[in-house]
């Protein structure tokens, strides 16, 4: 159900941006902004499914704290 | 989508219409910046509790030193937002990945903001509300805003007059429950916890108007960009020092307990009968800050995208990254003890944005460049700061403005 | 794409209806005919082993056609006592949600009584709901009742509409009274985690008269750690509020060369300042600065002539630096700093406190003091001197 939210979502804003760029014939625009759909569509399909998406911070988390040893220490108390 | 009024995709700006920022109109809002992150801090607390007063006015000390480092830059390259300024020090290659890594930056700033004040809300005032729904409300005022592009900064004066007058009105309110003798005893903490609670406030909130660099090729004297910052931090400073005052008089040993100080002790404020329950005040001033604060970064994260890819037109971005943000927010912690851990990591991440590469850009320019990097512009004659001249910048200055003139 | 004219009116307008139906937070309405609203809690010890006793008083604001909780409260005439027993207060209220036909709502909440006995088990277990709900405010009042919180919220109201309203007026009296000390739940947390200050809250209890069934406030509860280990009566606990700060306006009763007087503190100020010695020794120095007046007078000596005046001085100060006395011993006796010594030496000698902070329970019985009361008299009636048959 939701699936169909996010694809309805997507297509309404396809309509709303890509016309115009095509028309223009700026196919830079049109290509990164294409990429850009493709890479959130993506995570949104995958969050809409399997409800958690790889997050970045927890990744720099890991590197800070293991690897630099560099983190805050936990709040006294 | 573009919703501009000219039915063209051209910035305003360039055709005219809408005049520059000054530099006031920049230090009101990077005011207004400070006072967003202000109203949720409770980190600095737990480590320099009731000294706390105290490692607000050293970390505005030592913020002022950290702008000074951006002033530099922004008087050596005028008018570079940051993603220019990479390209322009670092060179063609390094620098696109440098800008790549801002561009970064300014939208994990917009999400983790954003997943701030959507758990503020979905924690104390709608418990039933699903939180992507705040989001998506928020997310759509700030498209609107970024849309506009940098008017939305030309407000905030009157907006930061508003706060801070509010801020001292309940300091005043809550007279009655505050005692001085709750900030003694004074200097009684290890020296580890002064500096992490310093370090804590000088990431966030106090240097994070380095953002504010994304809106230097829109003010009217872009070498000012420092000072301007500078006023920034005095105001935005000061009503931090009076929020945080305000904490500590007011709530005694409750401060380490409590898991959002500002709000509770809003909570207390009863004179009479009459005046109770005023935390409305403390709620609607932090989701109108906090909603500029997401507006400023999302807007860097987008210009900066589009003037690294070289496209004029940057409004083609703002439905796609509205609704990346909205998912990248749900997604970013899966529970609170994730966010809590993130707490502890995060002025190290911050600190690599906004202190280590700002003095690396700053070295690699004098490396680079000597001491005066503007002659070498007027000299190679075009709007870059001679590094790969001859790239076609004209998206991001005013074309009226002649080449080399400050 | 551009949108032009037409169309743009068109979808703001359409945009603009959405975030209305969006912004009126339509999860989370709540409607005044939808909620129960509680205007006293009760916790008292369960019958089982371990659990607790949850009473609430509900307001019944019947077909109140005011929109606002308040004004809805200030009509509302009957009341509702709902009781639940579970092994943890949340757990409870949410049973008892079966009972209650609308959702209970506690942000109107003004107090919150605790039975003796359960008092005396440990509290701080069941305050964490009170505390943490983001619902519940922390400037209710917390009493402690002298027997079972829920005898004391069934016991029916006289001057006001709702046992829960009486309660908190009879609170509210105390500033004239000053014999039991007023206590909102924030200032118990924030003495009771502090390792520095016990913490302390009001007693209630039921008086019987003539048949009837009064509320009394009078005297203090005194806990150490989270466990109720005294009672202080009203003397003592004049002389505990003196101690605090805390006291606004009472009266004491003297008699001087066989003249019965009630003498009326009219204002209290205390400065408390601690002092450690070389030797180890403490010391607190409390300077108190009243103001006293005439409250009557029986027949003997005319009180108010400057010689006599003298006298009323001396007898107020003499009988306040008893009921100090008498407060400081009794609390040494359950090893409970409830004044707040230990907190003034954090302040004031932070290195000395690091090295006292473990042994304070023990350390608390040798804290000598001294108290100095500078009595200022005003004149009060409108009488020169007393009523003489002749």
């Amino acid at each position: 159900m939701l699936i169909v939210l996010v694809i309805l979502v997507f297509v309404l804003l396809g309509i709303a941006d890509f016309p115009e760029l095509i028309s223009k014939k700026q196919w830079k625009e049109t290509i990164i902004l294409g990429v850009f759909y493709a890479g959130v569509f993506i995570l949104a399909i995958l969050q809409v499914t399997r409800g958690e998406i790889p997050s970045p911070m927890m990744a720099i988390h890991y590197f800070i704290d293991k690897c630099l040893h560099m983190s805050f220490p936990p709040p006294p108390g | 989508m573009t919703l501009s009024p000219n039915g063209a995709g051209l910035r305003a700006s360039e055709c005219g219409l809408v005049s520059m920022l000054s530099a006031k109109q920049l230090s009101y809002a990077s005011a207004l910046f400070i006072v967003a992150s202000s109203l949720l801090i409770k980190a600095v607390y737990v480590f320099s509790l009731q000294d706390s007063w105290l490692s607000v006015l050293v970390a505005i000390l030592i913020s002022l030193l950290v702008i000074g480092v951006y002033g530099m830059l922004g008087r050596r390259h005028p008018g570079m937002c940051p993603v220019k300024l990479s390209e322009a020090v670092f060179g063609r290659v390094v620098g696109k990945v440098v800008a790549a890594m801002y561009i970064f930056f300014f939208l994990s700033l917009a999400i983790l903001n954003l997943e701030d004040a959507g758990s503020f809300v979905t924690v104390s005032i709608l418990p039933r509300t699903p939180v992507t729904i705040v989001y998506v409300m928020v997310i759509v005022v700030c498209a609107m805003a970024v849309s506009k592009g940098h008017k939305m900064c030309m407000y905030s004066t009157m907006m930061v007059i508003l706060v801070a007058f509010i801020f001292v009105l309940n300091m005043l309110l809550l007279f009655n429950k505050m005692e001085l003798e709750n900030f003694l005893p004074v200097l009684t903490q290890p020296p580890k916890n002064y500096f992490l609670a310093i370090f804590g406030l000088l990431m966030l909130p106090l240097c994070e108007i380095f953002v504010f660099m994304i809106f230097a090729p829109d003010m009217k004297k872009p070498e000012i960009i420092g000072s301007a910052l500078k006023g920034g931090i005095f105001i935005g400073g000061f009503l931090l020092f009076i929020i945080v005052v305000r904490d500590i008089a007011a709530l005694d040993g409750y401060l380490q307990y409590t898991n959002n100080p500002t709000f509770s002790s809003i909570r207390l404020i009863e004179i009479g009968d009459f005046l109770t329950r005023l935390e409305i005040l403390y709620a609607s001033i932090l989701i109108t800050t906090f909603t500029f604060k997401i507006s400023v970064c999302f807007y860097a994260a987008i210009v900066g995208l589009a003037r690294l890819f070289r496209i004029e037109n940057y409004h083609i971005f703002i439905g796609i990254f509205g609704v990346l943000i909205v998912v990248a927010t749900r997604g970013v912690f899966e529970s609170t003890f994730e966010h809590n851990e993130w707490k502890r990591s995060a002025p190290i991440y911050s600190t690599l944005f906004l202190i280590i590469l700002p003095i690396i850009m700053l070295l690699v320019s004098y490396l680079r460049f000597g001491k005066y990097p503007q002659k070498r512009q007027a000299a190679s004659g075009g709007e870059n700061a001679g590094t790969d001249g001859g790239n076609d910048d004209s998206a991001d200055y005013n074309p009226n403005r002649a080449p080399g003139e400050t | 794409m551009t949108i032009k004219g037409k169309a743009r009116r068109f979808l703001a307008a359409a945009l603009a209806l959405v975030m209305i139906l969006l912004l009126s937070g339509c999860f989370d309405r709540r409607e005044l005919d939808t909620i129960a609203i509680v205007v006293g809690a009760g916790l008292d010890k369960g019958r089982e082993e371990g659990n607790v006793r949850v009473t609430l008083q509900i307001a019944n604001i019947g077909s109140s056609e005011q929109s606002d909780p308040q004004t809805a409260l200030n009509e509302a005439s009957s009341f509702v006592n709902v009781t639940e027993e579970g092994p943890a207060v949340n757990y409870a209220v949410r049973n008892m949600q079966s009972k209650v036909s609308r959702l209970i709502y506690l942000a109107h909440n003004k107090v919150i009584v605790i039975g003796e006995e359960m008092a005396k088990t440990g509290i701080n277990n069941v305050l964490d709901f009170f505390v943490r709900a983001s619902e519940a405010r922390l400037t209710v009042n917390l009493l402690v009742a002298e027997g079972k919180a829920g005898e004391i919220l069934s016991t029916s109201a006289h001057l006001e509409q709702l046992p829960g309203t009486e309660i908190q007026e009879l609170i509210r009296d105390q500033e004239i009274t000053s014999t039991a000390p007023i206590i909102t739940e924030l200032d118990f947390i924030g003495t009771m985690i502090e390792k520095s200050v016990e913490a302390f809250a009001p007693l209630i209890k039921i008086v019987e008269e003539n048949g009837e069934k009064h509320l009394k406030i009078s005297g203090t509860a005194v806990f150490k750690d989270s466990k109720m280990v005294g009672k202080f009566d009203e003397y003592e606990t004049q002389g505990m509020l003196h101690v605090q700060d805390r006291f606004q306006r009472g009266v004491l009763f003297v008699r001087i060369q066989d003249t019965p007087a009630t003498i009326e503190i009219l204002d209290a100020k205390t400065q408390l300042r601690p002092e450690v010695f070389t030797d180890g020794t403490i010391m607190m120095h409390m300077k108190l600065n009243v103001t006293a007046g005439l409250g009557d007078q029986g027949e003997g000596v005319n009180l108010f002539t400057p010689e006599n005046m003298e006298m009323v001085k001396n007898a107020v100060s003499d009988a306040i630096k008893d009921q100090i006395a008498r407060a400081i011993e009794k609390a040494k006796e359950y090893d409970a700093d409830i004044f707040g010594f230990g907190k003034k030496l954090s302040r004031y000698y932070p290195e000395q406190w690091k090295e006292m902070a473990e042994q304070w329970d023990n350390l608390f019985r040798s804290v000598q003091y001294d108290v100095e009361v500078n009595v200022v008299t005003k004149l009060s009636g409108r009488t020169t001197t007393y009523i003489k048959p002749q």
